[in-house]
């Protein structure tokens, strides 16, 4: 690509051409977080279940299943199994079905079981899916353009640019320390005594390289007091899309009061 | 009037005992050219410290003496309002860089997002600054992975863009091979022409000296020698008080001993040639 | 509001990125503490509390991308954050033994937090090393509650106090020229003199 094309991309508001994927940001955390903490409120395990399911329907037309699955596998396999067979094995009950020393398993304590983890992994899921179809620094412009200060987008952003550069740069050290001799494997006091030189020098280079990076910001005008334009936007919101937010935000709260008028009944 | 004026500025850095400035007075006027110059830690850094009002604002310290931009006391300065005239620009190419963008054309448009300029003309004024600075290749790299001497053209170029009507720029070509500071000194040299003000802090005296409206000389913290740069690289002394003097002096210096007298001295390359031709007819 | 420490937005994704790196180091190296909350202690004691609480928050919100339920835990680094403007406040971090203690307290304070939240949403599960202790002593018959707060105290008491003497020396080791730039420049600085 040209630079020319590549500068006129700046010009229109940047679109994906994918329904779930154009969604404001914030409006896509807003529906799926409700939908994660819907589950809290419906005391049927089944909804849980269905939800992740959906869960994975909305990954694969945002064409993101394969960045979805990477991530919550492990949040499957932790809580969806192992979870699961701790609470079922400790949890009381007494329609027994299964008893060996500690460790008893009854229906009961299978139904709280899936209860549970209906509600962690349709939660679970829904901040993954959240983080595997939005992009950070779309979502950093969404929040600036809700009135956020930009110092919180650079926060955020520089968060994730300086955990690399730092990861790098242990990963640099501890090269160097295993040429000089210092073991960084073998036992657990080797191992313990590799971590304060490689982690002292990181933490040090990068707290007194604060100074220079705040001066070089501020010559960027970082704190001028002006109104930022931006080269990158997002589109604009459409009025269905907000309907469907306050759709689904009046849903939550629906059924959060269903719940509580049931409890005081 | 002048456009900076520094009246017996002595500063100290916090927790410090020796001041880093002492007793400096000098006046900059709109549109000229001043290169410093001097041994290291000798306080040009402090300078441009000062310039751009991050001391005492920035580095706290104590400040004696007064020191006027724009007529307004630095002091009182509002230092934010001042990062939109003063563009300033410094050694180390890895702090430059903001770490947030992931194209160098969207790095450049930073500092042209937080003065308010309007999408078009931001876009505009990123290409023809890439032209300018020869980065075209780089615009649509990621910044975080480019080398030491890329970053510091894009550093260079990013403040730049930003076109404000004076640069203080500390060696900004301590990364680049003598191609690239050739063209750093040939974009300055342009800026100077568009009527900007600027102040270049260099190691590299030859280029400074063809370059320079006038030259300040800094040793310990004093400003040891300060004006037009043709009278204050001919004197020989500043060489024992740490200051390099270009190349084309010392010849002359040399030719001196061997009984060959020059009109006045030479400072720039060409003016040696030309005179050295006038002598040899 | 006063205008915010210039120094102080700029160490604020050094403290996110120390917090995440030092975890990520602990884990390479294969050690059994966490060591992820350096990043809080420094940031709170030398930049104050809303600076500390923005790195804790921040950090488990990175930290919940991979593992959501590490949100139900956000409350504790928060509390570090304040635990650590005290610390540098009341002079904890002079020496190795206050270090020590300081640890010891921490440990305490951030079990006492944690484990309710383990015990009772999550069945004594959090997904660490911490989780094969307590499911061997629910397996030797002990109920969920003194299991999960036996192995969240001994690891916890492990990892604090090595967090803390780690913390002692780079606070120790940071150059007093930066530090008299930043808001608790006065707990850290003799003879500071105020402008």
């Amino acid at each position: 690509m040209d630079n020319i094309t590549f500068a006129n991309q700046f010009l229109n508001p940047r679109k994906y051409g994918n329904i779930i994927l154009d969604l404001n940001p914030i409006n896509r955390l807003n529906i799926f977080v409700a939908l994660g903490i819907s589950t809290f409120f419906v005391n049927n395990y089944w909804y849980g279940f269905a939800l992740v399911l959906l869960f994975f329907v909305i990954a694969a037309v945002a064409g993101r299943l394969k960045r979805y699955f990477s991530v919550y596998w492990k949040v499957l396999l932790l809580f969806g199994l192992f979870l699961f067979v701790i609470k079922a094995a400790f949890s009381p009950g007494e329609h027994m079905i299964f008893q060996l020393a500690g460790i008893h398993i009854s229906t009961e304590s299978i139904n709280s079981a899936l209860s549970l983890i209906s509600k962690v992994l349709s939660f679970s899921g829904a901040i993954v899916l959240f983080v595997q179809t939005t992009e950070w620094e779309d979502f950093t412009y969404a929040l600036e353009h809700a009135g956020v200060p930009h110092v919180v987008s650079f926060v955020v952003l520089s968060s994730f640019q300086t955990i690399s550069d730092l990861g790098k740069s242990a990963q640099v050290i501890m090269e160097s320390q295993k040429a000089r001799g210092i073991e960084t494997d073998g036992n657990l006091v080797k191992r313990a005594k590799a971590y304060i030189p490689v982690m002292g020098p990181l933490v040090l280079n990068a707290i007194s390289s604060v100074e220079e990076k705040s001066i070089a910001m501020d010559a960027r005008a970082f704190s001028a007091p002006v109104a930022h334009t931006h080269l990158m936007e997002l589109p604009e919101v459409t009025k269905s899309e907000k309907a469907f937010v306050v759709f689904i935000d009046l849903l939550l709260l629906a059924t959060i009061i269903g719940r509580i008028v049931i409890w005081l009944l | 009037m002048a456009f900076i004026e520094l009246n017996d500025v002595t500063y100290t850095y916090p927790l410090m005992k020796e001041a880093a400035l002492k007793n400096i007075s000098y006046k900059f006027e709109k549109g000229k050219f001043y290169g410093v110059i001097g041994e290291n830690a000798g306080g040009k850094t402090t300078l441009c410290n000062l310039l751009r009002g991050l001391v005492p604002h920035f580095y706290k310290g104590k400040l004696k003496g007064s020191a006027t931009i724009n007529g307004e006391d630095i002091k009182t300065i509002d230092v934010d309002k001042l990062s939109t005239q003063i563009g300033y620009i410094f050694q180390n190419p890895f702090t430059q860089i903001s770490g947030v963008k992931k194209s160098v054309f969207e790095e450049i448009a930073i500092g042209l997002e937080n003065l308010g300029v309007e999408k078009g003309e931001i876009i505009e004024r990123v290409l023809k600054i890439a032209k300018l600075v020869n980065i075209e290749s780089l615009l649509q790299k990621n910044p975080n992975e480019l080398s030491g001497g890329q970053r510091q053209r894009v550093a260079f170029a990013s403040v730049i863009a930003m076109d404000t009507d004076t640069f203080v720029i500390d060696e900004p070509t301590s990364q680049l091979d003598p191609d690239g500071t050739e063209a750093i000194f040939e974009i300055i040299h342009t800026l100077k022409e568009q009527g900007k003000t600027i102040v270049l802090v260099e190691h590299k005296v030859d280029l400074l000296a063809e370059y320079a409206d006038e030259m300040l000389v800094m040793n310990k913290g004093n400003l040891i020698a300060g004006g037009p740069t043709k009278e204050v690289l001919s004197d020989l002394s500043l060489l024992e008080k740490g200051a390099m003097l270009p190349h084309t002096v010392l010849f002359n210096h040399e030719l001196k001993l061997k009984g060959v007298e020059l009109e006045h001295v030479p400072v720039t390359k060409e003016d040696c040639i030309s005179q050295l031709k006038l002598r040899m007819k | 509001m006063k205008q915010w420490n210039k120094l102080t937005i700029f160490l604020l994704p050094i403290g996110i990125a120390v917090n995440v790196v030092g975890g990520q180091l602990a884990i390479m190296l294969k050690l059994p503490v966490y060591l992820d909350c350096i990043g809080t202690f420094i940031v709170g004691s030398l930049c104050g509390i809303v600076p500390g609480l923005i790195v804790a928050v921040l950090t488990q919100i990175l930290n919940s991308i991979t593992l959501p339920t590490n949100l139900l835990y956000i409350e504790i680094g928060m509390l570090f954050a304040v635990l650590a403007h005290f610390f540098a406040k009341y002079e904890r971090f002079k020496t190795i033994p206050r270090t020590i203690l300081n640890g010891i307290l921490v440990a305490c304070v951030s079990c006492c937090l944690a484990v309710p939240t383990t015990a009772f949403l999550l069945g004594g599960f959090v997904g660490t090393g911490a989780s094969a202790i307590v499911t061997a002593l629910m397996a030797a018959g002990w109920s969920v509650l003194p299991a999960t707060f036996v192995s969240e105290l001994v690891t916890e008491m492990m990892d604090k106090v090595i967090c803390m003497i780690i913390i002692f020396f780079i606070l120790k080791s940071i150059p007093e020229r930066l530090i008299v730039k930043l808001p608790n420049a006065k707990f850290f600085v003799k003879d500071l003199e105020e402008e």
